[in-house]
């Protein structure tokens, strides 16, 4: 059954060994740029989080285990991130799907889509005040329509509730501008052929338009998961440092009159590993299942 | 081919589709025999596609009334009409083995455990894949893939079976066997096919018969014979098969009169311009020294060898002229030669292409 002749699309290019031998070449740019302002910068927060007051030590590391804010800032981070990459995913997908198959007006919501994206998490934050706070616009208007008590209503803005909402804002659109690629990318022919096959929509979204979409839901879902763990500029507008996420006591530890740059480096490098290993784990657990 | 005591497979009645403003299928009536294999061709955009997409139900027409067997379809949605899906890029799930794929239709329509197991070997089996069952989608060649699609689709045993262009994607060679395969595949199972390619020469090898079509209309149906030997137009003489369409005039008493010269015809056409088909092979050399009626002098310009025959091509005051002759000890001319060429009133047919005068849309 192999033909001859032209290649097919799925035979990778086979670069002979001598060939090989040069292929980094095109590579050196990139692994420059990286190395200058990636891993070195991470090199740096590693090597100092090593030391106390000059002297090597593994204290900052230990510090983990000593004081309790430490782990519950991070277990804080991660069900806020937990939380809101499931529900950015779960809201953001039928969305994603009703801009896809919008027509002309397709190109316009993407863009649309994007602004959420321009914004520092800063504005985002006192976007939200404005919109929602005490005083806030959509406040005074259910005030004045449903005479409901101001303070009551926009407490929750300034909890953990509050994030939620917030990362949402930032998260959604992050998920409609992946998974509107994934539908534009989708083999719909399968779905047909599905269908004249006599399954059922519940047959054909589990067995065929799941497992097409999962790549695109793995990769997405990931990215939500790292943005909400690296955020910070919203929840420090919203809930200043009330709400302890891992970042917000990072930066404490920075800003602080009693700087203690090295904790906040040891915090850093467990902030990275953590989300790090989440995703790979994530990503293997869920890439057994579905062979591609 | 087909009797006329043969039950519908597949009937269509007065069948429009419009996309906005243009018709996309218009005014198609046909019906398909039970386990008749029927191939729709036509240049790209005329609908093909369409039309079977009408069959399977992915379209609703805006007219008429598709049919599987007697029943009335248009309301019925795909998953219940019970038919049979190929398409050029194979589809098939690629998160599931060979085996998962056969078997998912049947398993969809909850047949029982044993059913399913046997008849998704019996279906491997018959595609010549069962020592694959294991493997995957990617791992396969893209004929063994169609095999697979096949199987698939034929699992469920449904009432028709639609493959749109399912070779195209292929190279000659595994085109050329898959193809008699899938022929054999129809005759064995009785499965009623319509069988959209591009390719005409595909169409005419393996139909019972072929449906040409143009600008959303059928041109013609009829056998493969019938659609080769006796074009109903420019248009179909032009599409199926390599011709020569000599531009001239009936003169209403038996003759067609081209560049001086007066050809005798089979039958009698009403006066008026018109254009006289010839195959190449239906013209031949023209004996030594015989004069007479059918006779064409030409100078011989170019030539392509073709494996069993080898195609000249002739001059005859401007006009090219396609002369196809056996590779045979002895045969062959010489480029520069003249010649002199014949053929058989019966070879030849009068088009007066009534079609072409209607002003032509934009595909
Ligand atoms: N979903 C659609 N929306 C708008 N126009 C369509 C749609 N599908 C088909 N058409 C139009 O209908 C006409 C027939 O298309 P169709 O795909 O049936 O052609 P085809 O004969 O299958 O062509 P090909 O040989 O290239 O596959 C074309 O002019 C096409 O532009
Ligand atoms: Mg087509």
């Amino acid at each position: 059954m192999r033909r001859s002749g032209a290649p097919r699309c799925w035979e990778r290019t086979e670069f002979n060994l001598e060939e090989r031998r040069y292929l980094w070449l095109l590579l050196l740019p990139v692994a420059l740029v990286l190395a200058v302002f990636l891993l070195w910068p991470l090199f740096l927060v590693l090597w100092e989080s090593f030391f106390v007051e000059g002297t090597f030590s593994l204290d900052n590391y230990l510090s983990l285990f000593v004081r309790k804010l430490y782990r519950e800032s991070l277990a804080t981070s991660l069900s806020l991130s937990f939380l809101t990459s499931f529900l950015g995913v779960l809201i953001g997908l039928p969305i994603s799907y009703a801009v896809y198959k919008s027509g002309r007006a397709k190109g316009f919501l993407m863009a649309l889509t994007a602004i959420p994206l321009t914004l520092s998490g800063l504005v985002v934050g006192f976007a939200f005040i404005v919109l929602l706070g005490t005083s806030g616009f959509f406040t005074l208007l259910l005030k004045k329509w449903f005479d409901i008590n101001p303070l009551e209503f926009s407490a929750f803005l300034f909890t953990w509730r509050g994030l939620v909402v917030a990362y949402l804002y930032f998260l959604i659109p992050r998920t409609i501008l992946t998974m509107v690629v994934a539908w534009s990318n989708a083999d719909w022919s399968l779905i047909e052929a599905a269908e004249s096959l006599g399954a059922s929509r519940a047959t054909i979204a589990r067995r065929v338009l799941l497992p097409m979409l999962a790549p695109a839901l793995l990769s997405g879902s990931s990215l939500l998961f790292a943005v909400s763990m690296g955020a910070f500029g919203t929840a420090f507008a919203l809930t200043g440092t009330a709400v302890k996420i891992l970042p917000m006591i990072i930066y404490t530890h920075v800003s602080d009159m009693s700087a203690d740059i090295a904790q906040a480096d040891a915090l850093a490098v467990v902030l990275t590993l953590v989300t790090t290993l989440v995703i790979v784990g994530y990503e293997r657990f869920f890439a057994v299942k579905s062979p591609r | 081919m087909m009797g006329p005591e043969r039950s519908v497979g597949v009937a269509l009645e007065g069948i429009g589709k419009r996309y906005g403003s243009a018709w996309a299928v218009r005014d198609i009536s046909l019906s398909v025999g039970a386990g008749e294999f029927l191939s729709i061709v036509g240049p790209s955009g005329c609908g093909k596609t369409t039309l079977l997409r009408l069959v399977a139900g992915f379209v609703r027409p805006d007219e008429g009334t598709v049919r599987l067997g007697e029943q009335p379809v248009n309301d019925v949605p795909v998953r219940e009409r019970r038919v049979g899906l190929v398409f050029q890029n194979y589809a098939l799930f690629p998160n599931m083995t060979l085996y998962e794929n056969v078997a998912f239709g049947l398993k969809a329509q909850n047949r029982s455990a044993t059913e399913v197991r046997r008849r998704t070997s019996d279906l491997l089996e018959m595609v010549g894949m069962a020592d694959r069952a294991q493997s995957y989608p990617r791992q396969l060649s893209g004929g063994q893939q169609q095999r697979i699609a096949l199987a698939r689709a034929l699992a469920v045993e449904p009432r028709v079976l639609l493959l749109d262009e399912p070779l195209s994607a292929l190279d000659a060679k595994v085109r050329n066997s898959l193809r008699f395969e899938i022929k054999r595949i129809q005759r064995d199972s009785g499965i009623t096919m319509i069988y959209v390619t591009h390719d005409q020469e595909e169409a005419l090898s393996i139909s019972d018969r072929v449906a040409l079509m143009r600008k959303g209309a059928l041109e013609q149906v009829g056998t493969p014979i019938e659609l080769y030997s006796d074009p109903c137009s420019l248009f179909a003489a032009d599409f199926i098969g390599v011709s020569n369409l000599l531009k001239g005039e009936s003169d209403g008493e038996g003759g067609f009169l081209w560049k001086g010269h007066r050809f005798i015809l089979e039958t009698p056409v009403e006066r008026g311009p018109a254009s006289l088909m010839i195959r190449p092979e239906r013209l031949f050399l023209a004996p030594e020294g015989v004069a007479g009626a059918n006779v064409i002098e030409a100078l011989v310009q170019g030539r392509v060898f073709l494996g069993p025959i080898t195609r000249f091509s002739c001059n005859v005051e401007g006009e090219p002229l396609l002369l196809d002759l056996l590779n045979v000890a002895g045969a062959g001319l010489k480029v520069g030669e003249r010649v002199r060429l014949h053929f058989e009133p019966s070879d030849s047919c009068v088009l007066q292409d009534l079609k072409e005068t209607v002003p032509e849309g934009v595909n």
